[in-house]
C-alpha cells in the first residue's frame, strides 16, 4: 500500500490515501489509521517505523526515550528527536529492559501504564531486547493493547530455543545434530556451572575434538552465547553469559542450551509472515558474513535469482558452478517448505525468522526469532505481497479489490489489526537481489570503538537506502549537520545501507558504489565502512555467489592483517627517491618527479587503510600477472591509476574540495597519457598492453608512423610509464603474504588456507589491525573508551591490586563497550604499582586513559627501537630491489 | 631505446596553433586577458606541486571550499610582478552573506609579506570595517619577504593596525594553514577566532631559530603545533585538516553577526519553546540521588543541549579549560552565548585558564550584541600557590570585568553551588544581570561547607569544652569521645546545609528573581530571552575604554 523508498518501489504501488480510501472498497477495510502505536525500542528500526506509520496516515504515535538516549552523554541525543515535532509524543523511561527480571517486570508495567495514560493502543518493540519477551507480550495482550508482532503464544512455543526444537521435530523440520541440554530453572549459578561441566564432559567424550556452543535461551543476536573447547571452561563462560544477559539474580532465567558447534557452516534464514492460519515465506537471507556472532553483510537468496544464475552458469558451460547453484536451490526449497510448516505449527501471526545453518548439502533449523529483524529490508527488497479479494477472480486494483504491501512493518501493523480477515497473499518478485551492510562503530579489527564523534556524513547517492536512525538528518532549522557522539551506550550499530539490483553482482556493485561515495568525517571516529568496501570488492572479484561460511570473515580479517604487516614498514618516499636516483639524465628525473603526487597520493591512502587496500587488490588483480617472482603489467598502469582514483572516490570534481580529489595537474597529466594511449592503440591497432609494449621496443614502427613520429611515441611511452612501477609495491606486498590464496573455487566454495585459521595468528590480528594506544611501559591504559570494571562480577575480587604480579595473558580489567564485556589481558609482565581508577565498578574511561601504573619486568630498551629503525631500512632496501 | 629522451608530451595529439592578434585592439584585449589570468597562473607548476605534496591546497582551491561562487578579487595585479603580490584579497558570498576574505598565496614567493601586500591586506580590512562585513583569513605565509627588507616589516605593521581598528567592529575568523611565523602569527591572533588544523605550525619563530638562539631542541609540533596552542588558548579550534578548518569557519559564521551594529542571524525554529526539559529533571534526580548526593559532578553540556533548539550548540575552545563551557546556541531562534561552570571537570572550579576563556568569550558576545546565559555551579575560584604564582587574581579579575562590562541581555541560572567570590563575580544582579533564576537544587552561601567554622563558632567551642569535660571525667575512652565530637560536628554540617546552603536567603534578598523547575528551563529562559531581545537596542558598544582587558 505504501512505498517507503521510492527507489525500491518498481512495482505498482497503491497509495493508501487514494483508491483504498474509497468507501466500501474491499481494501479499505484494512485501514490501520486508528492505531496509536508506542515505539519502545531504538536503533535504525525506530526511525523506519516512524516513517512507515506516517506513510500509513498514523500520526499519533509516540516514542520511548531511554536515559542513554538523552542524558548520559552529551551530543548523543536520540537523532530521531530532530524529526519529531510534537514533544508530547516523547516519553521517558530509565532504560528499555531493566537490569534484571524484577526491573524488567517493573518496566513492562511502566510501559503499559504509559500507553494507557497517553492513549496509545498499540506497542511496537522492533528488534529490541523486549520484542521477544513473553512476559511483555502477554502483559500487553492482557491489557487489551495491540502488540505489533507475534502473539504471546508464538513467543512461547517458537521463541524459546528448547521448546522450538520439540515442535520442529514433530513438524519434520531438520534440527541440529548433537545433544540438547536444558538445565533446571531454579538452579543457583553455582549449580548451573556444575551441571554445565558435567554435560560438557559427556558431550566432549562422545564427540572428541569438537567444540560446544552454550546459548542462553533468552539470548539472540550474538548475545548470551559462548563456545567452549574444554569442560573446565564451562563455569567461567556460564557466568559470563548470565552476567551479559543480566540473569545472575535468584529468579532469573538461567536456562542454557548446550549443543555441538557447527564449525564450517553458512547461516541462512527464511523470512516468514503469517496470520495464524496461512504462512508465506519471503525467500532467504544469507548472513554468513559475520564476526563474533555479529552479522555484517546480509544478502537475499531467492528461487528466481538462483534460477537465472543457474541458467547463466549452464549457458557458459560452468558445470561445477551450475551443480553448486542447483544444490543451493534445493536447499532453499526445503528450507522454505519447512519454515512454512513450522510457522503454521506455531500459528505464527506476524513476522518471524526461521534461522538455519547450512552445512554442505544439508541444513538444520536453529531457532525462530519471533520478531522483525535488523536485516528485514533485504527481504522487502526482493518480494512484495499482493492481497486479493477472494470473492473476485478478475480483480481491479484501482477499484480496491487488491493491494500490494512492500513494507514488513506495515505488514505487521496490518496483521496486528486485521489478522483474521487478511486472505493469504501472493508474493510477487521485486528486485532480483538485495543486500544490506551493517555500518558499525568498530575499528579495523571489527572491535567496538566507543566515543567517536561524527561531524559530517555525505548525502545519500541515488538508489541508496540509508537507515541511520536520523544521524545524518540535518538540524531542521539551520540545515547544518549536527555532531553526534557514538557514545557506546548500546550496541555498535550506527546504520544500515541497503542496495539492490537485477542480480547479485549488480546489487553488490551498487553497494560498492554507495560505499565508495560515502564520506564520514569525525573526531576519533572509527567504522567498519572500509571493511565492507574491501569485502564487497573481494566478492565482486571472486564470485558474488561464493559460499561464504561463518569462518570466512575471521580468515579474511587475518589475511588483511597479514597484508598490513607487509605494508606497515613500506617507506614510499624512500622507494620513490630510489626510482629517481636510478637515472642521471635530468629528463628522466623530471618525468618521474612530475608524477610524485599523482602516484604517491593514492598509494599513501591505500597504505594507511588496510581494508581499502584489500579491496583495491581485488579490484586491481587483473592488471598484473606473475612470471615467477616478476610482475608483468597485463593492462596499462595509466588505466590502473585512473581506476585507483575512482576507487578512492578522488576523481576530479569541481564540487568536491580540491584536497579530496585528484590535483588538477595530476588530472591533466593523466588525461594526456590516456589520450596518447587511445591514439596509439588506434594507430597501431594493438590493444593488449603487453603486445603494445613489445612493439614499442622495436625500431620498426607498427602501423602508420613516420620513423620520427614513432620515436616520439616511444619517448612519450617511456615518459608516461616512468615511475609507475612504484604501483607494483602493493602487489609485491600481496604476493609476500599470499593474499590471493584466499579464493573461490569453481564450485563456489571458498578455499580458506589453514594458516588463516591458526588461533595464534588470529590473536595477532587484533594487535595488527587495531594497535593498542601508545603508552609508556610504566602505565596500562584503556584499550578503548567504555565502562571500566576492575572485577568480573560485583561480588568477585578485583583482577589485580597494588603489589600484584601479572604475567602476559593475565586478565587485568573489563571494559564494557557497546554492551559487550571485553576482558583485557596483559601484553607484558610486571607488577601493579597503583590502581588509578578508584571506582572499580563502572567508571566511564576514554581510550588511552591511564588505568594502572606498573613496574614492568622487562622495560623497553632503546636498542630494540634502534633495531626496529634499522630493520625498516633493510626492509625497504630489499623491497626496492624487488621492485626494479 | 636508452638513447631516447622521455617526454610527457603527446606527439599524436593534434597541434593547436595560436592565432596572432589581428589588430592592435585585439592585441590589447589579448594582453589584458593575460594580465587578468596572471594571478591564477603566475605560480610555476612546480610550486603548485610542492604545495600539494605537503597536502595543502592552493589559495584558489581553498576559496572554492568556502564558496562555490566566483570571488570578486580585489587588486588582482597589485605588485611589481603584476601577479597579485602573493596574497589574494576578495569578497565572497557564503550562504548569502558577503564576507571579506584574504589568503596568502604560498605558491608565489612562499606567501611572504612585503610592503605591497601589507598595504593590500590593510585595504581589505578597511573595506570590511567600512562595509561592515565579517573577515575570513587563510594564513599561509613564510613571514616577511627578506629581499623586501624593512618594507616587509612595514607591511606587517600596516596590516596589524588596520586589523586592530576593525576589531570589535566586524568579527574575523582566522585559519592557520602551513607554517606561519612571527607577524604571521600575531596578525591572525588579532582576529576573533583562530582555527588550527593538525600538521601545521605557527609561533614567534620556528624550531631552527629556537635551536640556534636558545639551544633548545624542539620539534615544530612541540613548539607550535595544535597540542600547544589548543591548551594555551592561542588557538580556539583544532581540526583535522584544511577542509575541516574552512567548514568550521562557515559553521561559526552561522552564529555570529556581520558587525557590531546588528544581531547574529535569527533562525526561526521548529522546536517549540514549550518543550518540557524533562531530561534535565531526570538528569538532576539521578545525579543528586546518587551516593555522593549533592557532591556528584555532571556534564553541564547535557543541560545546555536540552535547552537549545534541537539540542544543537557550538562550543568555543572545546579542548581547553573544560571546567568551563562556553558555547553558542540558539534558543527560540535567537543566538545566545552560554557560559557555564562544568562540575564534570575539576569540580567546575574557576582557574586561570577557565577565567580567561570565559573573559574572552564574554567580551566577544558583549561587542557583537549576543545575549548570554550564565550557569553557575562552582565551589569557587581555584586557590593555591600555583594559581597565585601564575596570577589567578588578574585572570579572575579579567572575567569579573568582562561580566560587569556586559551590556547585552544577560541571565544567570544557578544550578547548584554559588559560593563566596564566585557568586559575587558571576553575573548576579549587582554585576548587572537582567534576570537571575535558580533551580531548586541551588545552594547560595558566603561559604561552602567550610563556612560552619564561622557561623557556629560558639557551638563548636561548646562541643570542644564538653569533650574536655568528658575526658576529665574519665567515664569514656578517648575513642568514644572522639566519635561523639565527630557526630556533633556532623550534626552541625547538616544544620549548616539546611540553614544556609539553599536559595532561601538569596530569594529573600531579591538576589534571585525566581525558582524554576528543571522541566521548565527552556520555556522560562526562552521567554525571558525573547522579552529582553525585543527591547534590546542593537548597536555598537559605546562605553568608556576601561583600563584592563
Amino acid at each position: 500500500m505504501i512505498s517507503l523508498s521510492s527507489q525500491l518501489s518498481r512495482h505498482r504501488k497503491i497509495p493508501r490515501n487514494t483508491p483504498i480510501r474509497e468507501k466500501n472498497s474491499w481494501a479499505n477495510q484494512f485501514d490501520c489509521s486508528h492505531l496509536r502505536p508506542l515505539i519502545i525500542c531504538r536503533g535504525p528500526v525506530r526511525k523506519e517505523a516512524m516513517e512507515v506509520f506516517s506513510a500509513m496516515g498514523i500520526t499519533e504515535y509516540g516514542i520511548l526515550l531511554s536515559e542513554k538516549d538523552s542524558m548520559i552523554y552529551s551530543r548523543a541525543l536520540a537523532p530521531e528527536l530532530k524529526l519529531i515535532r510534537d514533544p508530547k509524543h516523547i516519553h521517558r523511561v530509565t532504560d528499555y529492559s531493566g537490569a534484571n527480571q524484577a526491573e524488567r517486570q517493573q518496566r513492562i508495567e511502566e510501559i503499559i501504564q504509559l500507553a494507557k495514560t497517553h492513549h496509545y493502543n498499540a506497542i511496537f518493540a522492533g528488534y529490541g531486547f523486549m520484542a521477544e519477551e513473553e512476559a511483555l507480550v502477554s502483559a500487553i495482550e492482557a491489557a487489551g493493547l495491540f502488540f505489533i508482532g507475534p502473539s504471546a503464544h508464538v513467543v512461547r512455543s517458537a521463541g524459546r530455543k528448547d521448546q522450538a526444537k520439540i515442535i520442529a521435530r514433530s513438524s519434520d523440520v531438520s534440527v541440529t545434530p548433537g545433544i540438547e541440554l536444558v538445565l533446571p530453572q531454579s538452579a543457583s549459578v553455582d549449580e548451573v556451572c556444575q551441571q554445565a561441566v558435567v554435560q560438557a564432559k559427556k558431550l566432549l567424550t562422545e564427540f572428541p575434538g569438537r567444540r560446544i556452543r552454550l546459548k542462553h535461551t533468552g539470548g539472540g543476536g550474538g548475545k548470551g552465547q559462548r563456545i567452549l573447547t574444554a569442560p573446565e571452561q564451562a563455569p567461567g563462560l556460564v557466568r559470563e553469559i548470565l552476567n551479559e544477559m543480566k540473569c545472575l539474580g535468584p529468579d532469573d532465567n538461567k536456562n542454557i542450551v548446550m549443543e555441538l558447534n557447527c564449525e564450517t557452516t553458512r547461516h541462512q534464514e527464511i523470512q516468514l509472515i503469517g496470520n495464524g492460519d496461512w504462512c508465506v515465506s519471503l525467500g532467504a537471507r544469507d548472513c554468513s558474513a559475520q564476526r563474533h556472532e555479529q552479522k555484517l553483510l546480509e544478502v537475499s537468496q531467492t528461487q528466481e535469482d538462483l534460477v537465472s544464475a543457474l541458467v547463466g552458469a549452464e549457458q557458459l558451460g560452468l558445470k561445477e558452478q551450475a551443480a553448486a547453484l542447483l544444490q543451493e536451490q534445493l536447499i532453499l526449497t526445503r528450507m522454505e517448505e519447512e519454515a512454512m510448516r513450522f510457522g503454521q505449527a506455531v500459528e505464527l501471526n506476524s513476522v518471524s525468522t526461521f534461522e538455519c545453518i547450512v552445512d554442505g548439502d544439508r541444513h538444520y533449523f536453529m531457532e525462530m526469532n519471533t520478531r522483525i529483524q535488523v536485516e528485514h529490508r533485504v527481504s522487502e527488497g526482493v518480494y512484495a505481497l499482493l492481497f486479493t479479494n477472494p470473492q473476485f477472480s478478475d480483480v481491479d486494483s484501482d477499484a480496491g479489490d487488491s493491494f500490494v504491501v512492500e513494507s514488513l512493518i506495515e505488514m505487521m501493523l496490518l496483521l496486528a489489526c486485521h489478522a483474521d480477515r487478511l486472505p493469504k497473499p501472493q508474493r510477487i518478485p521485486r528486485f532480483k537481489s538485495c543486500v544490506e551492510a551493517r555500518i558499525n562503530a568498530t575499528n579495523d579489527a571489527l572491535q567496538p570503538h566507543a566515543g567517536g564523534v561524527i561531524t559530517d556524513w555525505s548525502d545519500p547517492i541515488e538508489g541508496e537506502l540509508r537507515d541511520d536512525q536520523g544521524i545524518s538528518a540535518k538540524n531542521p532549522d539551520t540545515d547544518l549537520f549536527m555532531k553526534y557522539t557514538l557514545a557506546g551506550a548500546y550496541d555498535s550499530n550506527m546504520a544500515l545501507l541497503v542496495a539492490h539490483g537485477e542480480d547479485r553482482s549488480k546489487a553488490y556493485g551498487q553497494l560498492a558504489e554507495i560505499l565508495r561515495c560515502t564520506r564520514m568525517d569525525g573526531d576519533d571516529l572509527k567504522t567498519n565502512a572500509d571493511f565492507h568496501y574491501g569485502l564487497i570488492h573481494w566478492l565482486l572479484a571472486h564470485h558474488t555467489r561464493s559460499k561464504l561460511t561463518t569462518q570466512f570473515v575471521g580468515a579474511y580479517l587475518t589475511q588483511v592483517a597479514l597484508l598490513k604487516r607487509e605494508t606497515d614498514q613500506v617507506d614510499l618516499a624512500y622507494l620513490f627517491n630510489g626510482l629517481i636516483k636510478q637515472h642521471q639524465q635530468s629528463e628522466w628525473i623530471k618525468v618521474i618527479e612530475e608524477k610524485q603526487t599523482l602516484t604517491l597520493r593514492p598509494l599513501e591512502k591505500l597504505l594507511s587503510a588496510p581494508h581499502v587496500l584489500s579491496g583495491w587488490l581485488s579490484m586491481a588483480k587483473s592488471y598484473v600477472e606473475w612470471h615467477g617472482d616478476k610482475i608483468i603489467w597485463q593492462k596499462n598502469p595509466i588505466a590502473l591509476l585512473r581506476d585507483t582514483y575512482y576507487f578512492l572516490n578522488m576523481e576530479y570534481s569541481i564540487d568536491m574540495p580540491a584536497a579530496y580529489s585528484i590535483w588538477w595537474h595530476d588530472e591533466a597529466l593523466l588525461q594526456k597519457a590516456e589520450s596518447f594511449y587511445a591514439l596509439l592503440e588506434e594507430k597501431t591497432g594493438i590493444s593488449a598492453f603487453e603486445l603494445l609494449e613489445k612493439s614499442l621496443m622495436q625500431q620498426q614502427p607498427t602501423g602508420d608512423f613516420s620513423q620520427d613520429l614513432w620515436q616520439q611515441a616511444q619517448a612519450a611511452h617511456q615518459g608516461f610509464q616512468a615511475g609507475l612501477d612504484l604501483l607494483k609495491v602493493l602487489f609485491i606486498a600481496a604476493h609476500r603474504c599470499d593474499f590471493y590464496q584466499l579464493a573461490t573455487q569453481k564450485n563456489l566454495e571458498v578455499t580458506i588456507p589453514p594458516r588463516l585459521l591458526d588461533p595464534a595468528l588470529q590473536k595477532e590480528v587484533q594487535a595488527l589491525l587495531a594497535p593498542p594506544p601508545p603508552a609508556s611501559d610504566h602505565e596500562i591504559v584503556a584499550v578503548s573508551g567504555g565502562m571500566f570494571y576492575a572485577q568480573e562480577t560485583p561480588e568477585s575480587p578485583p583482577f589485580v591490586k597494588p603489589g600484584d604480579h601479572f604475567n602476559v595473558g593475565d586478565p587485568l580489567y573489563i571494559i564494557e563497550v557497546m554492551k559487550m564485556f571485553n576482558k583485557v589481558t596483559a601484553t607484558f609482565s610486571g607488577r601493579i604499582n597503583e590502581c588509578v581508577i578508584e571506582n572499580t565498578q563502572g567508571e566511564i574511561v576514554k581510550q588511552g586513559q591511564v588505568l594502572f601504573s606498573v613496574i614492568p619486568d622487562h622495560p623497553v630498551d632503546l636498542d630494540s627501537l634502534r633495531q626496529q629503525r634499522e630493520n625498516k631500512k633493510l626492509f625497504n632496501q630489499a623491497l626496492f630491489r624487488e621492485l626494479i | 631505446m636508452n638513447s631516447l629522451t622521455p617526454t610527457l608530451d603527446n606527439p599524436l595529439a593534434e597541434k593547436k596553433s595560436e592565432a596572432t592578434p589581428a589588430t592592435p585592439y585585439d592585441q590589447a584585449l589579448a594582453d589584458a586577458h593575460v594580465l587578468m589570468e596572471r594571478p591564477y597562473v603566475a605560480a610555476s607548476i612546480q610550486n603548485i606541486e610542492r604545495q600539494h605534496q605537503k597536502n595543502r591546497m592552493t589559495v584558489w582551491e581553498r576559496l572554492r571550499v568556502l564558496s562555490k561562487q566566483k570571488p570578486t578579487v580585489l587588486y588582482q595585479n597589485w605588485g611589481p610582478n603584476l601577479d597579485g603580490a602573493s596574497i589574494v584579497t576578495a569578497i565572497i558570498t557564503i550562504n548569502g552573506r558577503d564576507v571579506a576574505v584574504y589568503g596568502h598565496d604560498f605558491t608565489l614567493r612562499a606567501g611572504a609579506m612585503d610592503a605591497t601586500n601589507g598595504r593590500k591586506l590593510a585595504e581589505l580590512f578597511r573595506l570590511a570595517g567600512e562595509r561592515k562585513i565579517p573577515v575570513i583569513g587563510m594564513n599561509d605565509s613564510a613571514g616577511a619577504y627578506v629581499p623586501a627588507g624593512v618594507g616587509g616589516l612595514d607591511g606587517y605593521a600596516e596590516a596589524f593596525s588596520a586589523l586592530r581598528k576593525i576589531s570589535g567592529v566586524v568579527p574575523s575568523i582566522m585559519c592557520m594553514f602551513g607554517f606561519n611565523a612571527g607577524g604571521g602569527s600575531y596578525l591572525p591572533r588579532q582576529g576573533s577566532f583562530l582555527i588550527q588544523p593538525k600538521n601545521t605550525f605557527f609561533g614567534l619563530t620556528g624550531p631552527g631559530v629556537v635551536k640556534s638562539v636558545l639551544g633548545e631542541d624542539v620539534s615544530a609540533d612541540e613548539l607550535g603545533g595544535p597540542a600547544v596552542h589548543s591548551q594555551s588558548g592561542v588557538a580556539d579550534y583544532i581540526v583535522e585538516d584544511e577542509v575541516s578548518a574552512l567548514r568550521t569557519a562557515i559553521n561559526l559564521l552561522n552564529y555570529i553577526p556581520n558587525n557590531n551594529n546588528c544581531v547574529a542571524p535569527y533562525q526561526a525554529t521548529s522546536d517549540s519553546l514549550d518543550r518540557k526539559t524533562l531530561d534535565i529533571d531526570i538528569l538532576l534526580r539521578k545525579v543528586f540521588n546518587s551516593p555522593a548526593g549533592f557532591n556528584t559532578p555532571f556534564d553541564v553540556g547535557l543541560i545546555v543541549q536540552n535547552i537549545c533548539d534541537h539540542g544543537d550548540y557550538f562550543e568555543f575552545q572545546p579542548s581547553r579549560a573544560r571546567n568551563t563551557l562556553c558555547a553558542f546556541g540558539r534558543l527560540g531562534g535567537h543566538v545566545v552565548g552560554f557560559c557555564a561552570n562544568n562540575s564534570a571537570v575539576a569540580s567546575g572550579q574557576i582557574d586561570i585558564d577557565a577565567a580567561y576563556k570565559n573573559a574572552r568569550f564574554i567580551r566577544f558576545c558583549n561587542l557583537y550584541n549576543i545575549p548570554m546565559i550564565f550557569m553557575e555551579d562552582t565551589t569557587g575560584f581555584l586557590p593555591g600557590k600555583d594559581q597565585e604564582t601564575l596570577g589567578i587574581v588578574q585572570a579572575g579579575r579579567a572575567m569579573l570585568d568582562a561580566i560587569i562590562d556586559l551590556r547585552t541581555p544577560r541571565f544567570l541560572l544557578i544550578i547548584r553551588n554559588a559560593f563566596g567570590g564566585a557568586y559575587a563575580s558571576f553575573n548576579n544582579y549587582n554585576t548587572g544581570a537582567d534576570f537571575v533564576l535558580a533551580l531548586p537544587s541551588a545552594r547560595i552561601a558566603v561559604m561552602g561547607p567550610a563556612g560552619k567554622t564561622f557561623v557556629y563558632k560558639d557551638e563548636l567551642k561548646a562541643i570542644q569544652a564538653e569533650a574536655k569535660r568528658r575526658s576529665q571525667l574519665g567515664d569514656e575512652t578517648p575513642i568514644q569521645i572522639d566519635a561523639w565530637v565527630q557526630a556533633q560536628e556532623q550534626l552541625l554540617n547538616k544544620r549548616y546545609e539546611q540553614e544556609f546552603m539553599n536559595p532561601k536567603e538569596a530569594l529573600s534578598l531579591g538576589s534571585i528573581s525566581q525558582l524554576v523547575m528543571p522541566a521548565d528551563l527552556r520555556k522560562v529562559l526562552g521567554e525571558q530571552l525573547d522579552f529582553y531581545m525585543r527591547h534590546y537596542q542593537v548597536g555598537p558598544f559605546e562605553s568608556v575604554q576601561r583600563e584592563f582587558h
